[in-house]
């Protein structure tokens, strides 16, 4: 699949959802601490990662699924969302080699972050059909604050679902 | 008519049923052999929250072969030994009590049984100096907790000797003190123990002198008619040579460098496809394959295991790089670690047997960026060696 201007702004989203919890994270390491606190701050950054991408996903998923966007598809929404969450794969990997988390919660939570994917998928599309044009931008951005709000909001409980 | 059954004698059904009871024990398997075990701490029982003290036990089984000895308290400690058949055998191995004074629990698993027991230690007041008065008269001070000592529960080991913060010792008990005894004390006045003789002999005197740490300061006689009292306190304000701190060096390790290298060329490679890439599945490329690189670069490497000792405290650093156990083996006489700075208590073996004899193996788990320090207040033979990078096998 060609990559188009807004997979690369999905990439970047997904890029930028990891730079700022990496800096954090080694601003952090290097400081003087004690060892047992290194488990503690990479579950933290696992923490702040996943809220991240989900709110990566509220803002940026409805932009690259739906009949206006460019090459628009379910190829471009899979590709889109591969974009989004690939980024930190390293990341994920160090922390769960830190025995931050295990596989299962590492899993846990890319499933999370694909089914938020999905249901914003379905939603724009339904969104599509009821309101072609101009006026749906406008419920779409409306769609995009709301699932911000409702995901920072929740992120209590729905990180203690994926055990984090 | 049927004539009537005479009684069965007593006698005979009481066999009977002794006899059907014998084999029905005998068919249910060997009888289960005798494990016994006692359990004493040094030092009358006393002894400090969260610091060593010695525990001896006296195991007796009948039957021979490998024991495994189970310690609990603040830090768990196992040991396993060889018995002979119906005979005792005598270790003593270290036991930390926990801040709650809870009782140490002691767990025996040998052929064909197990035992347990428990012993408790007895704490004396807290924020107090305490003074161990063996076989000598015990002063009653308010500056210090005095804590009466039979010879026979002075400790064998020089590691357990931090219950007390200075020992009397009258010259008459010496003569009742083990060869094992007498060694731990010299370690102990080697260490920089706060040590009062009361009329100990010329030539005892002379040996301590020439071994004893810190110049001698910490070491003192008194006759008879001195006055132990002033001594006491004069050798109290001593201050004791400062045990290295487990903390965290500022400096940071190589792998952590490294580390932050990798996410920051990781970033710059994938914003830079971003831009110049053509395709997507090309541009996922790229953070699969940093992914497996580094994977591939961290669990391949074994953890970064380094001693250090200057001449009166040895170091022991273990640095993870992935998720390992990790065992490194150092000789009995450091002691165990007087500090350790890590997640957990990791776990403490202590050899006993054979080719194993005067060793301890401290076994953790590592991490990513796990570090572990262990601090032991004796010095090293390793003095002068060192520094061992690389993995230690198990």
């Amino acid at each position: 699949m060609t990559l188009t201007p807004t997979l690369r702004a999905v990439g970047l989203a997904g890029l930028a959802c990891l730079l700022p919890v990496a800096v954090w994270l080694g601003g952090q390491v290097f400081a003087p601490a004690s060892p047992g606190r290194t488990v503690a701050l990479f579950e933290s950054a696992l923490r702040g990662l996943l809220v991240a991408q989900a709110l990566a996903i509220a803002l940026v998923g409805p932009r690259c699924v739906g009949s206006r966007v460019e090459g628009s598809g379910p190829g471009q929404a899979l590709a889109g969302l591969a974009l989004l969450l690939a980024p930190p794969l390293p990341l994920l990997l160090a922390i769960g080699l830190a025995g931050a988390a295990g596989s299962g919660v590492l899993a846990a939570g890319v499933l999370a972050l694909t089914v938020e994917a999905a249901a914003i998928g379905i939603g724009v599309h339904v969104l599509d059909r009821a309101a072609p044009g101009q006026s749906g931008r406008s419920v779409e951005a409306l769609l995009q604050i709301g699932l911000a709000t409702t995901v920072w909001s929740t992120r209590g409980v729905w990180l203690a679902w994926i055990g984090v | 008519m049927r004539p009537a059954c005479p009684p069965p004698p007593t006698v005979a059904v009481a066999v009977s049923v002794a006899a059907w009871l014998g084999a029905l024990c005998c068919c249910a398997g060997p009888a289960a052999a005798e494990l016994g075990v006692e359990a004493r701490l040094a030092w009358e029982g006393y002894a400090r929250p969260e610091q060593w003290t010695e525990l001896t036990l006296r195991i007796a089984s009948d039957r021979g072969g490998p024991v495994e000895l189970e310690i609990g308290g603040a830090w768990p400690v196992r040991s396993e030994i060889q018995i002979e058949a119906g005979r005792t055998r005598t270790v003593r191995l270290p036991a930390q009590p926990g801040l709650d004074g809870d009782a140490i629990s002691v767990q025996v698993n040998g052929p064909g049984g197990s035992a347990s027991t428990r012993v408790s230690p007895r704490f004396p007041p807290a924020g107090r100096r305490t003074v161990a008065f063996v076989a000598a008269e015990p002063h009653a001070s308010g500056a210090f907790t005095s804590l009466a000592v039979e010879p026979d529960g002075l400790p064998r080991s020089a590691w357990a000797f931090a219950t007390a913060d200075a020992l009397v010792i009258e010259g008459g008990a010496l003569a009742r003190l083990d060869a094992a005894q007498l060694g731990a004390l010299r370690d102990y006045v080697r260490a920089c123990g706060r040590v009062l003789g009361v009329d100990v002999p010329p030539a005892q005197l002379a040996e301590w002198r020439s071994a004893a740490g810190c110049d001698g300061a910490h070491l003192a006689n008194a006759g008879a008619g001195d006055a132990v009292e002033e001594r006491l306190s004069a050798l109290l304000a001593l201050p004791l040579p400062a045990s290295p701190t487990a903390r965290a060096s500022a400096r940071a390790p190589a792998a952590r460098d490294a580390l932050v290298a990798f996410f920051v060329l990781y970033a710059v490679a994938f914003g830079v496809g971003t831009l110049v890439l053509r395709r997507a599945a090309t541009l996922l490329i790229v953070p699969l394959a940093a992914t497996v690189l580094l994977g591939a670069g961290l669990m391949t490497r074994p953890a970064s295991i380094s001693f250090s000792a200057d001449g009166r405290h040895t170091r022991l650093r273990i640095d993870g790089l992935a998720p390992d156990q990790v065992a490194v083996d150092l000789p009995a006489h450091l002691g165990p670690p007087a500090s350790a700075m890590a997640a957990d208590r990791t776990a403490l073996r202590w050899g006993l047997d054979g080719s194993r004899a005067g060793v301890q193996r401290i076994e953790l788990a590592t991490h990513l960026l796990s570090r572990h320090d262990f601090s032991f207040r004796f010095a090293s033979e390793l003095e002068g060696a060192s520094a061992l990078e690389g993995g230690v096998s198990p």
